[in-house]
């Protein structure tokens, strides 16, 4: 998947820059990225489906939620997901399902917590013909 | 990569006032209302990221600033306010801002004694290490030493320490030394989403992860630098004590993200605040927006001492449990309990008045001097006790505040040693397996949840304590006390 960690704009917590050539690949992109700090996701089991619908103002708004539920289920449910699948998406409502288990430190590679999604440096942005996202999570 | 972004840049011009304190003035940037002020030794400063000095003079423009914006001597860059900023604001014209105090709210340190010494623990120290990591819950996720109904989470994050102790979760004197007797009054948890309750509600009494640690330490007699004090703390030397450093988790973290979205919607249309960074999102502080804020902040400073609360009582279990003692028998009071990601409203001496001030402190710790009300009375003639951790190899200090501190900086210290080294650089570094192999050949046992985490915590990632607590000291901000060295952690 198209992501890459981006380093120097922060020291202690972790950038990433997703893509995608339209929007259900770069929020597919984004929330890998996001999974790929929290966890080794081939060592997570697809035992698990939460789908959710979201609906804000706006497309930045609608990103920062969307990865912000993705630590609400970790830690409200405390789960941890493998993938996610964007079922429908426009500028400003989605819908998703993110596959994943229960946390189990025996089972399961977890690196390091994510607490939330900053919006420092915070940017979607469509460059010729894809979408790309910059976040930095709080570690 | 430090040394790019800092020639890239245009550096301010640091005027130096004296070894340990550095101001930049107001006509830096356009919209400054004060100057900022560093305390730092010139090697401390010349380290410095230029973020550092971008944030601290974007938090010198909020409304309402008084005196100066503050960065503290481990500072480092930051969401808004950078880590190791401490601003205080008019408490009727100013405004409270989110990222002057942080995701984690009310992270801080806890320090508790026990009158066991170094002989008594080593040979029991891999037991004890390895019975703390699986009975404290750390890392990712982890479900807490507390299960608890919605209303009963409720009314802990309203009551905070209080309602552990209540329910048999500690001892009535760990109240009196923990900051705001371990409740911050005024906490509504109706201010608080219901995502946000429903992140806390599982994870009451849970470590966390990154640098979030539980560490056994050890007193040397040549570390204690002062020993009058260090008696009346209850330090002596060869003495085992344990620190450990978590915050609000989960529930914090939305609190914190909920009221910076919602600043940002209503700061210009409602309150015709206009700032130069949005993760500098805030509302005036005796608006609605931000009493709800504070309220829930308030919430949120609770759950994080109550989340310390339920950890020391299962701590106190497990030694009880290695030592065949009661853990009042083994003396495990504690010293004290700080934040430092906390705003809090504050008598203090502003042009010769009295006034009361919203003091902002993220990524530092209040240090107040001999003689405030808020200090236990057990230390009233001390000072107020503060705890800076350093990294997991290098140990942390025990110092006490001071009035000078009051003075300068609304009574305000630094908290940590401060990153020095991207997470990203340190695992490249540094070889998590590794590490624990060869803190083991030194006499530091660790247990974590992940490797990988180890090595982005590698001492070596962080900038040199020791420096960051002569850099404070010769500022006059805190006075060291002991040094205490690790034998033993556990991370998440």
């Amino acid at each position: 998947m198209p992501y890459k960690y981006i380093e120097g704009l922060t020291t202690a917590d972790v950038c990433f820059e997703a893509t995608g050539k339209n929007l259900e690949e770069m929020f597919e992109c984004s929330a890998q990225a996001l999974l790929d700090i929290i966890v080794d996701t081939k060592t997570v089991e697809k035992k698990i489906e939460k789908n959710f619908t979201l609906e804000k103002d706006n497309l930045e708004e609608l990103l920062f939620n969307f990865l912000d539920e993705i630590l609400f289920y970790k830690d409200s449910e405390n789960l941890i997901f493998n993938s996610c699948k964007i079922n429908s998406i426009d500028g400003k409502k989605l819908e998703a399902t993110l596959f994943g288990d229960e946390i189990n430190h025996e089972k399961q590679e977890l690196k390091v917590d994510v607490k939330a999604i900053t919006m420092h440096k915070f940017e979607v942005k469509k460059e010729k013909d894809n979408y790309i996202a910059r976040v930095i999570v709080d570690i | 990569m430090q040394e790019n972004n800092r020639q890239e840049k245009k550096l301010p011009d640091l005027k130096k006032i004296n070894d340990a304190e550095w101001i930049i003035e107001k006509g830096y940037k356009k919209g400054m209302n004060v100057p900022a002020k560093i305390f730092a030794t010139e090697e401390l400063i010349k380290d410095m990221d230029y973020s550092v000095f971008d944030q601290i003079t974007n938090v010198a423009s909020l409304p309402g600033i008084i005196n100066y914006a503050y960065c503290m001597s481990d500072a480092h860059s930051g969401y808004g306010f950078p880590i190791g900023g401490v601003a205080a604001f008019d408490a009727e014209t100013g405004i409270i801002s989110p990222g002057g105090i942080g995701f984690d709210i009310n992270c801080g340190m806890r320090l508790v004694l026990t009158n066991l010494t170094i002989d008594q623990v080593q040979p029991k120290l891999r037991t004890l290490i390895d019975t703390l990591f699986k009975k404290i819950p750390a890392g990712v996720g982890g479900k807490g030493i507390l299960r608890l109904e919605e209303k009963d989470f409720r009314e802990l994050v309203e009551k905070g320490s209080k309602w552990c102790v209540e329910k048999g979760y500690g001892w009535e004197d760990d109240l009196e030394k923990t900051e705001e007797h371990g409740c911050m009054e005024g906490a509504d948890s109706k201010k608080c989403s219901q995502k946000a309750i429903s992140r806390g509600l599982n994870q009451v009494g849970t470590l966390g992860s990154g640098n979030h640690y539980l560490e056994i330490q050890v007193v040397k007699e040549e570390n204690i630098y002062d020993k009058e004090a260090a008696k009346k703390l209850g330090i002596f030397p060869n003495q085992v004590v344990v620190m450990f450093h978590c915050g609000s988790r989960g529930f914090g973290h939305q609190v914190a993200s909920d009221y910076l979205q919602s600043f940002l919607k209503v700061m210009e249309p409602k309150y015709n605040l206009k700032i130069l960074d949005r993760e500098l999102s805030c509302a005036p502080f005796k608006s609605q927006d931000g009493q709800d804020y504070f309220s829930a902040m308030k919430c949120a400073v609770n759950m994080a001492f109550a989340n310390r609360q339920v950890i020391l009582h299962r701590i106190r279990e497990v030694f009880s449990e290695i030592f065949g003692k009661d853990a009042k028998d083994l003396g495990m009071k504690m010293v004290y309990d700080v934040a430092h990601n906390i705003a809090k409203l504050e008598k203090h001496i502003v042009d010769g008045e009295e006034r009361e001030v919203l003091v902002h402190r993220k990524g530092a710790t209040r240090a107040f001097g001999p003689g405030r009300v808020e200090v236990p009375e057990v230390y009233r003639d001390l000072g107020q006790p503060v705890i800076i951790g350093g990294s997991m190899e290098t140990g942390s200090y025990l110092l006490l505040g001071t009035k000078e501190a009051e003075n300068m900086t609304f009574g305000s210290t630094a908290h940590g040693a401060g990153r020095a080294m991207s997470r990203a650089q340190a695992k490249r570094q540094w070889h998590g397996k590794t590490l624990q192999k060869d803190l083991e050949k030194k006499g530091i046992y660790i247990k974590t949840t992940s490797f990988q985490g180890l090595a982005e915590e590698a001492g070596g990632a962080y900038k040199d304590i020791d420096k960051v607590i002569k850099s404070t000291k010769l500022a006059g901000l805190s006075k060291p006390v002991v040094k205490l060295l690790p034998i033993g952690n556990i991370k998440g």
